[in-house]
């Protein structure tokens, strides 16, 4: 079995991407090559420039795979940076779009519901150019990069093979970190890269019951946590994102023993950081939660005790929340109290109940920065 | 099912209540002997939806749970059965909010706070600001009832209330 086929099977409900769209001038990227070449078999319709696969709905989109050159910028900043939040300074680089996987809370089903087509751009090196620009205008500085926000960095990667081509050319920057993040166990590429401290591999980690009830066609956690301890022995610092916590009945029971299994894969040393993050939705998205068909077990993150917060968003009620983070982050420092700890999308309020400090969204950049060059 | 009155209620709300599977003969009947509108109906499928995931349980099965099947018995108008129906589903859905609040309000009333004088929490909890209200007709009933309500506010009571809503309590 080849890695792209194994990738693939953590897919959607165990699909496969059953066909491939290449928009003209896209074919001869290195990329779309390297597509070609991991998919024999799956059929390629080729498209004029600009012309989109047939609309498909937010499922089938997963299935289908278009290769096409991303028009307009790559690097935003993280949209979690909402005015009156303490914010992580983060970047985001879009170097794809959708993700093959089906978690029941995924913000892109409200986000991407008008143009869910599964996407990888090809023209990569203008997204590099324009990273290369950001780093060299600012040489102080240090960035945290990351191609998570709008796919998961590393389920195309047993076809698109990006990490060969971003681990290599963040290895040669000394002001930034690439933070891949993922579901999957997608690691083959990573192993035999240089990182150089420049990239982390980082997951989104939920109990067991929650990884069954929610995260439909994603790497089991124990699937997870071996691909961690693989990349951990090649060389590459993990991170973990206890995001999104998601309460259920039991929820202390599940955290914990989520914990007790990510020490027992990975030893504190290798691992850069941890952020931890109440599960949020907006209205839509819970409407689309609700929408979804009925599985069992039923999602989790439909019963959670979501209220309306502030910024019109669902969150789990302000004291349980904090009940949450605090019982996560001292089980986490119980173990590696050496590790920076982040919260990701709260207030200075519940930072202050929890951390017990509201620093700015500066001095939580560098404490996570600082956690990959430990 | 096409032969009940239900024309109250809108295609979608409809669908969500055929695809019910083994609630929607429970369902139709909620909807029309309690006569509900559609926002009526959206919200009781909404909090069934939520309250069923939570408890890992078929929407029927929440629809039989006892203290649903009390209500839906017991004699009483049609509004005020569809709001006991819609606090007991939701304390079925936020049991630990609905605990919470009611700790809170148990202590609030122990705090036996000076007439004129008024202490919000926000909605759900959810929220950093408190809202104190002194209501007072002149200097001296304002200096009044400032001064009673520091004397309430004296003892071990407010901060628990601080701390359930702030989530900081042991």
């Amino acid at each position: 079995m080849t890695a792209a086929q194994r990738g693939f099977e953590s897919g959607p409900v165990g699909g496969r991407i059953s066909a491939v769209y290449i928009e003209d001038g896209a074919a001869d990227s290195a990329i779309a090559r390297r597509v070609m070449d991991r998919l024999p078999g799956v059929p390629v319709h080729h498209l004029g420039a600009g012309a989109q696969p047939p609309t498909v709905s937010f499922s089938e989109g997963k299935r289908s795979l278009h290769l096409k050159k991303r028009r307009g910028g790559f690097l935003e900043h993280c949209p979690a940076g909402t005015t009156g939040l303490v914010c992580c300074n983060y970047l985001v680089v879009n170097f794809a779009s959708n993700c093959p996987f089906d978690c029941s809370y995924c913000f892109l089903q409200d986000y991407l519901a008008t143009n869910p087509q599964l996407t990888a751009f090809t023209n990569v090196e203008d997204g590099l150019a324009e990273i290369g620009r950001a780093l060299a205008r600012h040489p102080t500085r240090q960035f945290r990069i990351g191609t998570g926000e709008l796919a998961d960095s590393l389920a195309l990667d047993p076809v698109t093979g990006l990490s060969r081509i971003l681990v290599p050319f963040f290895a040669e920057h000394d002001n930034a970190v690439l933070e891949l993040k993922t579901k999957s166990d997608c690691v083959d590429e990573l192993l035999d890269l240089e990182p150089r401290g420049r990239t982390v591999v980082s997951w989104s980690v939920s109990p067991r019951c929650v990884v069954r009830g929610d995260e439909h066609g994603t790497a089991s956690l124990g699937a997870r946590l071996d691909a961690a301890a693989r990349v951990a022995r090649a060389g590459y610092r993990v991170g973990f994102h206890l995001d999104p916590l998601i309460e259920h009945q039991g929820w202390e029971d599940s955290y914990n023993g989520l914990i007790d299994e990510i020490f027992a894969a990975v030893r504190p040393e290798s691992i850069a950081w941890f952020s931890v993050g109440s599960l949020r939705m907006t209205r839509a998205l819970q409407r689309k939660v609700r929408a979804r068909p009925a599985t069992l077990p039923a999602p989790f993150a439909l019963g959670a005790e979501l209220v309306a917060a502030d910024d019109g968003k669902m969150r789990v009620w302000r004291g349980l929340r904090v009940r949450m983070y605090n019982f996560v982050m001292q089980r986490l420092a119980q173990q590696a109290a050496e590790v920076p700890v982040y919260l990701c999308m709260e207030g200075s309020g519940v930072w202050q109940n929890t951390v017990g400090e509201a620093p700015s969204d500066r001095e939580v950049a560098l404490r996570v920065v600082a956690g990959a060059a430990r | 099912m096409a032969d009940r009155p239900l024309s109250r209620l809108r295609p979608e709300t409809l669908d969500r209540i055929r695809a019910s599977g083994a609630a929607e003969e429970a369902l139709v009947e909620l909807t029309t002997s309690l006569g509900m509108s559609d926002n009526q109906a959206r919200d009781i499928l909404d909090l069934l939806a939520d309250t069923a995931a939570r408890h890992q349980l078929s929407i029927a099965a929440v629809l039989n749970s006892p203290e649903l099947a009390a209500i839906v018995d017991r004699k009483m108008g049609r509004s005020d059965k569809i709001k006991v129906i819609k606090s007991t589903l939701r304390r079925l859905r936020y049991p630990q909010l609905t605990a919470a609040l009611d700790r809170i309000d148990l202590l609030s009333r122990q705090l036996e706070l000076p007439g004129g004088v008024r202490v919000e929490l926000p909605e759900n909890l959810e929220g950093e600001q408190a809202v104190v209200t002194v209501q007072a007709a002149s200097a001296k009933e304002l200096r009044e009832r400032v001064a009673a309500l520091a004397d309430c506010l004296g003892g071990d009571t407010l901060d628990t209330i601080f701390e359930i809503w702030k989530g900081t309590a042991e």
